[in-house]
């Protein structure tokens, strides 16, 4: 039996549903799930399945093409590549990215998580992922 | 004085289209009420059952109609007739479904927000694999090459076509086109039924294994394959007459080759009967209310989907704003008519 990976998206999350596709997605081509060489539904198949606009999906495979994960260019199907992997450490990247992790460590302790909790989450997911 | 058995035929043909059209209000997507989304508990509720009772009874007053036609024809013999009553039962039961739909379409309730689609799916296998598609190729060859090799032992003329009494009323001539005409025929349906199973594979909706559409997308797929396997065993038992004939008499009994045909679309009924009733609740209907053209013909152009689940009886059916759903409608069409045209030059 085959793979079988499922994309599920949330219409009244005030998360833009591309932003959720993308973010999906990018969860499982670091994780491993979606590797080189998958073929991706094209963007109006995926569009029909979840019965949103094609734009939505065109932009959130735009998005992660431009991140070097996909492969558009070749007619309508949508293919994982192998990725060259970023620069490390690229000082932008890291302040763009302890200030989103900020305001979510802010979120979680406001919901009452203790400090403990959420370093345990973060290590805990940061080790998950490749 | 018309003859009971012609008559028997069309009248019975009338009331199975009764039959398979009042199906519709059994077999429906569920969530949906005449190609409308509805809350999971209103196909039961009063309005429902009295929406379901008018459309059954349009669907019969329409059929009696048809079945009164259908003798008439064969009355006056005037085959027209019978053309006519069978229309007039599809149109009466689409215009019956049609109001049913608008009845229903005050109930409609919005998509649910939580969509979910198959991004890596396992790949849709014919059933029996490749065997099971080239094997009717296959038999129909075989019986080309048995009579090839008995051409000698074939009767310069021969008798094809019987009376209920088993005498014989149709005769064919060794040649060509007289021996290897029916398998030449049956062919050309083969690579047309072929054609279409392995545009099916491709059109329909990447889906989960462990869905329910996974499952009615491989029962849909066997359907044609039974029906090729079918063709090929009628066409070659036919094609090779000319060398199992026994005293000028066919041997195989008429119930036998009535029963081939039954058997076989029996078969695929079940096998569809079988994927439908499974419940699916891993792949979601999230195509659009409005796409739903009096609640039957779906036409999308955001779709890029050739075919997509029907919200009533089983199976596909094609999004009409994709230029291939034409070209398949077309080529539906006229391959029957290639078919007569080629058999009657």
């Amino acid at each position: 039996m085959g793979r079988d990976v499922q994309l599920r998206i949330e219409l009244a999350s005030p998360v833009p549903v591309y932003r959720q596709i993308v973010e999906a997605l990018r969860t499982y081509l670091v994780e491993g799930t979606l590797v080189p060489g998958d073929v991706l539904p094209s963007v109006r198949s995926l569009a029909g399945d979840l019965g949103i606009h094609f734009n939505t999906v065109a932009q959130a495979y735009r998005e992660l093409a431009e991140e070097g994960w996909l492969d558009v260019s070749h007619g309508k199907s949508v293919r994982v590549i192998e990725r060259e992997a970023p620069r490390e450490n690229d000082e932008a990247a890291v302040e763009q990215f302890r200030t989103r992790i900020r305001r979510l460590i802010a979120e979680a302790r406001a919901q009452g998580m203790t400090s403990h909790v959420v370093a345990r989450e973060l290590n805990a997911l940061a080790g998950g992922l490749k | 004085m018309i003859s009971s058995v012609a008559v028997i035929a069309p009248v019975a043909a009338v009331v199975l289209a009764g039959v398979a059209l009042s199906l519709t209000t059994v077999w429906m997507r569920p969530g949906t009420f005449f190609g409308v989304r509805v809350a999971a508990e209103y196909p039961s509720s009063a309005e429902a059952r009295e929406t379901r009772r008018r459309f059954l009874i349009a669907v019969w007053a329409a059929t009696a109609a048809a079945v009164v036609l259908a003798v008439l024809a064969f009355a006056v013999g005037m085959l027209a007739l019978f053309v006519v009553g069978t229309l007039v039962q599809l149109g009466a039961a689409m215009l019956a479904f049609r109001s049913a739909w608008r009845r229903t379409a005050r109930q409609r309730v919005e998509a649910p927000t939580t969509r979910t689609a198959t991004l890596i799916a396992p790949e849709l296998r014919v059933p029996g694999g490749a065997p099971a598609l080239l094997g009717p190729f296959l038999v129909v060859g075989g019986a080309c090459i048995a009579l090839l090799v008995k051409w000698n032992s074939i009767p310069t003329r021969f008798p094809i076509h019987w009376d209920i009494q088993g005498q014989a009323n149709g005769w064919s001539d060794r040649t060509a086109a007289g021996v290897f005409g029916p398998l030449l025929i049956a062919a050309v349906i083969l690579a047309g039924m072929c054609g279409l199973v392995l545009f099916q594979k491709r059109g329909v909706r990447r889906a989960s294994a462990a869905s329910g559409v996974y499952r009615r997308n491989r029962a849909l797929l066997a359907v044609p394959v039974v029906v090729m396997w079918v063709i090929a065993s009628m066409f070659a038992i036919a094609a090779l007459t000319p060398l199992i004939l026994v005293n000028g008499r066919f041997p195989i009994p008429p119930l036998v080759m009535i029963a081939i045909p039954v058997a076989g679309v029996a078969a695929a009924i079940w096998l569809v009967y079988r994927s439908s009733s499974e419940p699916d609740d891993t792949a979601p209907d999230n195509t659009p209310d409005e796409c739903w053209r009096w609640g039957m013909f779906y036409h999308n152009p955001d779709d890029a989907s050739i075919m997509v689940e029907k919200r009533f009886g089983v199976g596909y059916t094609l999004n009409f704003a994709r230029w291939q759903s034409w070209a398949l409608m077309g080529g539906i069409i006229a391959l029957p008519i290639a078919i007569i045209v080629i058999a009657t030059r």
